[in-house]
């Protein structure tokens, strides 16, 4: 796998296809370019600087000063080349992505109009459609606000403004919220924190929306009958959170692309839960703010925990 | 009565579909993964296929392969819904051996029922 990465970087053409550039735009190429202008500057520097100076030692330096100065030169040049190509790559998928994530609902919406516009459903039927438009304008309002939180990360212009929290009284409240969604789905939701539990410093907003999130997927993702548990400890100089579920699992395969967005794990629940594939890229993102960490562990069929830390408020 | 299998993994585009396929008096046999979908390819063979690209265990296109090397199934029409719209997903689809490639959210289902009697033998 390692091999292949590097004779990838050797395909100076295969770049330029990546990224739908001319040769001449392309980062590797401009590089290579650049690392043959060098060396006949080297050759020139070397026959100049031996007209002007019989000491070897100097003629050297001068030939070594040259060619670093043009390197360095060359370096910053494609690397600044290839940050913008990279981006501009990444900006075409999350444009092809999005679109094809608001499609869904957009047709489910337009589908379920077109049967009621008909009136020849049932009234049961008819309320059925009802809902799923209701589903699906929720589903784009929250892929909206998700992929807008989103590009903000990225642009690095996310509002985020820690202060003193309270994680034990704002958990609390979420548990307290989704104990009617959790009963539902016949699943236990138990929250297991002390009171002598030190105050954090992260967004209190901004975590609430992490905290939520972990555990509706804990609970949307634990079949028929279980139990979802939540613990607040401390440890070290930060406060750790686990949320543990006896839900599904994550596939092997598929754990090292959680955190990436859009992704969404490829297993057994898949086509019965709704999900943007944002949320987790959020969490990471809301968390490593605050200078905390987010993993995970998972066995698929036996559940999965999600631990985050946050920093201790001093 | 005619026979449509539907493979589609989004409930809301499946339940709205499918009734109104069996409304015009289809028989609709619905699969929510691309598995599930070639099994009952193979045992109900449709007279027609109605094949998302986006699907869990196997996606459309590894079906929509499938399909086209069972020697049974081979003949049978298959039109791809989807809400992906690149250049190269399309021509992979019609390279395989789809009848038509349709983007859901740019259809009435009308439209969609319209397709599948052109293409229904």
């Amino acid at each position: 796998m390692e091999a292949r990465v590097w004779f990838d970087k050797l395909n100076l053409f295969k770049e330029c296809r990546d990224y739908n550039l001319s040769i001449w735009q392309c980062p590797s190429f401009v590089f290579f370019i650049l690392g043959i202008v060098n060396i006949v500057a080297m050759v020139g520097t070397y026959l100049i600087a031996n007209r002007f100076t019989d000491q070897p030692e100097f003629t050297a330096l001068i030939v070594i000063g040259v060619s670093l100065f043009i390197f360095v030169i060359s370096h910053s040049v494609t690397e600044g080349f290839d940050k913008l190509a990279q981006a501009n790559k990444m900006k075409t998928e999350f444009v092809s992505i999005a679109s094809h994530q608001l499609r869904t609902p957009l047709a489910g919406m337009r589908w379920s109009l077109n049967l009621l516009k008909d009136g020849k459903c049932s009234q049961a039927d008819n309320a059925t459609f009802v809902n799923l438009i209701q589903e699906s304008t929720d589903r784009m309002i929250r892929l909206v606000s998700d992929l807008l939180d989103v590009s903000r990360i990225e642009m690095g212009r996310t509002t985020f403004i820690p202060r003193q929290t309270n994680l034990y009284v704002l958990t609390q409240k979420i548990v307290n919220n989704s104990s009617l969604y959790a009963q539902a789905n016949n699943i236990v939701l138990r929250l297991e924190a002390s009171e002598t539990l030190p105050n954090v410093f992260t967004d209190p907003d901004k975590i609430s929306l992490v905290i939520q999130n972990l555990i509706d997927n804990a609970i949307k993702y634990t079949k028929g009958q279980g139990e979802v548990k939540i613990a607040l400890a401390e440890e070290g100089k930060s406060v750790k959170t686990t949320i543990q579920d006896t839900g599904v699992g994550i596939p092997k395969n598929q754990q090292k692309h959680i955190f990436q967005k859009f992704f969404r794990s490829d297993n057994i629940m898949k086509h019965q839960t709704i999900g943007t594939g944002l949320g987790l890229f959020i969490a990471k993102a809301v968390v490593e703010q605050s200078n905390g960490k987010i993993w995970f562990e998972s066995e698929e069929g036996k559940g999965t925990t999600f631990y985050f830390t946050l920093p201790i408020y001093k | 009565m005619k026979t449509i299998l539907l493979v589609e993994d989004e409930p809301t585009l499946q339940k709205t579909l499918s009734l109104a396929l069996a409304q015009e008096g289809y028989d609709v046999k619905s699969a929510l993964d691309g598995e599930i979908g070639l099994r009952l390819a193979k045992e109900t063979k449709p007279d027609i296929i109605l094949l998302d690209l986006i699907l869990p265990k196997m996606d459309g296109f590894e079906v929509l392969d499938e399909l086209k090397k069972d020697e049974a199934l081979k003949d049978v029409p298959v039109i791809v819904l989807t809400n992906l719209e690149s250049t190269p997903d399309i021509e992979r689809a019609l390279a395989l051996g789809a009848t038509n490639y349709l983007v859901k959210a740019n259809y009435d289902l009308k439209d969609v029922i319209e397709k599948v009697k052109d293409n229904i033998k």
